[in-house]
């Protein structure tokens, strides 16, 4: 039976790793470095344009995001096996799998934690450029984004159980820059490739997770507004099946793993 | 220990002081400077060739931006083409006989009301056309595309009223700044500022910018006698803006002639541009009551007659000014 008391435990000090290590503000810290000056520009001495502003703000809070995620959850336990800091943490009362959800809740909240802050750093810049504040539309694509951010804490958190540090961070960013990208045109690319490349191209749309479901930039930036309640449900339930199954994977990983 | 150290410090400095004096001394040589006096700026250093793709990239991104993010081959419909005449007065879509419009105040009035009327119609059109399209396409595929059909918006749609066409801008003028050749943004430009916004006085500017990169554009030469007319009922000043674009017609159409025969299309057909600026030179003519000058260049605008229409039309102009005998 998993102890949650011993999973937040271990969560913690993941949790405080992250802010401890700087890594946000610097990125925050270069967001407003670029975002304010861009702000200013006048176009044509026309006030009150905002998109663009609103465009470079999600790119820069999505790549930020998702690197901050992804370094992040790729170092929680293989750093724990190279300073050997896990063979006291297991020689506790302490089940392996409580210590893989552990490092995701960790992990997961810390990266949590950053979007939170950035998001709010985009409410205010953009509210303040255009008097349009955060509303329905807005609170959803955080929810979404939350979910990219915990699936892809899940996903990380697996493969480096698997691969080596670097290998792991490459694949992971390169899967979640890819799928964002090209993922909703996967079956297109599909029909037009030959045959072994399309049945590849058609095993990775099928078996890889979508990320580009949680990209919600068109939508806020040129105001689409909130998305259909149904959609949004059954995206969450796709995470959670996802996220089940990848710490199900590292657990399993984990488990037989010789220290 | 601490000799030897600063006769090598004083070693290290030479060599670096002869560098420096040798670099003064070579800046200035005839050889080392570039072929020609104009020094590059920093976007042609960075980026070369390249800046007229990159500026073509953010001309399509305020396309992308007037359909509210969506790009034309994201569209739920089959024809890949962009729709830049939603959102600006190219001379190819501007009337064919200016003669038949209303005087400039009203027309630029009406013109202003028909864009809009125009736009609520087709993006009534458009929506309606393209909703169906969702819908049947929402069945289509598998589960994953269902789903991202249901998540990310694919609707053909454009931006209205000025809070929101304003948003184009920044990509146009990034256009304009990253390549100043890039004709198709001053015209779009302008016209948003001039026409949709009512900033004319920065629209004439933009055009002015692009003349000044461009000084063989008849297209820029006609848009800005056409916005001075239109928009701002300079006629003087119209008029002289197209005459010095069919100057430039005159002195260049020889070797754009050929060029098109080499399979180089022009910028605007050639008679077609060449037929419009004598047709509005000549409505000119006509409002500042000085008939002979009209007839004389409807007559000249008469062989570069797009259709037997519009010449058949001009004829009947013609006759109509001609003194009865």
């Amino acid at each position: 039976m998993i102890s949650t008391r011993k999973v937040w435990a271990v969560a913690r000090v993941s949790l405080l790793e992250l802010f401890r290590r700087r890594d946000v503000y610097a990125a925050l810290i270069l967001a407003l470095v670029l975002l304010v000056p861009l702000s200013m520009v006048n176009f044509f001495g026309v006030e009150g344009i905002v998109r663009h502003l609103r465009e470079a703000s999600l790119l820069l809070i999505w790549i930020f995001v998702l690197v901050i995620t992804v370094t992040n959850a790729a170092r929680q336990i293989p750093g724990e096996l190279q300073r050997r800091t896990i063979l006291p943490l297991l020689a506790r009362p302490i089940l392996r799998s409580e210590v893989v959800l552990g490092k995701f809740t960790g992990s997961a909240l810390a990266a949590s934690a950053a979007l939170l802050l950035f998001y709010l750093c985009y409410a205010l810049l953009t509210g303040w450029r255009s008097g349009f504040w955060p509303d329905l539309a807005l609170a959803q694509a955080v929810l979404m984004h939350l979910a990219f951010v915990w699936l892809l804490t899940a996903m990380t958190l697996a493969g480096s159980l698997i691969l080596t540090a670097s290998a792991n961070v490459t694949c992971c960013v390169l899967i979640a820059a890819g799928m964002l990208l090209f993922g909703e045109q996967l079956p297109r690319i599909a029909d037009q490739a030959a045959v072994p490349a399309a049945w590849i191209i058609r095993l990775v749309h099928y078996v890889a997770p979508h990320f580009e479901f949680y990209d919600s930039r068109v939508r806020l930036i040129h105001e689409w507004g909130a998305y259909e309640w149904g959609a949004l449900v059954l995206v969450m339930v796709y995470t959670l099946l996802y996220i089940v199954f990848f710490l199900g994977l590292a657990t399993l990983v984990f488990n037989r793993k010789r220290l | 220990m601490k000799k030897q150290s600063a006769w090598l410090k004083s070693w290290c400095l030479l060599p670096l002081l002869a560098a420096v004096a040798l670099c003064s001394q070579l800046g200035g040589h005839p050889s080392l400077r570039p072929p020609h006096d104009e020094q590059p700026d920093l976007l042609s250093v960075l980026f070369g060739e390249s800046r007229a793709v990159i500026g073509q990239r953010m001309y399509y991104l305020a396309d992308v931006y007037y359909h509210m993010g969506i790009g034309y081959a994201d569209h739920d419909h089959d024809h890949h083409e962009p729709c830049h005449h939603h959102h600006g007065e190219r001379p190819e879509e501007l009337s064919l006989l200016p003669f038949e419009e209303a005087e400039p105040s009203e027309s630029a009035h009406a013109q202003g009301h028909h864009h809009d009327c125009e736009h609520d119609h087709h993006d009534h059109d458009c929506d309606h056309h393209h909703h169906g399209h969702s819908r049947r396409s929402e069945h289509g595929g598998d589960w994953w595309t269902r789903l991202n059909r249901r998540l990310k918006p694919r609707e053909h749609r454009h931006l209205h009223g000025r809070r929101e066409e304003r948003e184009i801008l920044p990509w146009l003028w990034a256009a304009v700044k990253v390549d100043p050749g890039n004709i198709d943004a001053y015209l779009q430009g302008s016209y948003v500022l001039m026409v949709r916004l009512g900033k004319n006085e920065e629209g004439l500017r933009m055009l002015a910018e692009g003349l000044r990169h461009n000084p063989d554009s008849v297209q820029l030469y006609f848009t800005k006698g056409y916005m001075l007319f239109h928009q701002l009922e300079d006629l003087e000043g119209a008029y002289e803006m197209l005459d010095q674009g069919r100057r430039v017609w005159l002195g260049h159409w020889e070797e754009w002639r050929q060029r098109e025969a080499r399979g180089q299309p022009a910028e605007q057909p050639l008679g077609l541009l060449y037929y419009r600026l004598l047709a509005y030179m000549g409505r000119i003519a006509e409002l500042q009551e000085e008939t002979e000058r009209a007839i004389v260049l409807y007559s000249e605008a008469l062989p570069f007659a797009p259709s037997q229409h519009v010449s058949d039309r001009l004829h009947e102009r013609i006759k109509s000014l001609s003194p009865a005998p």
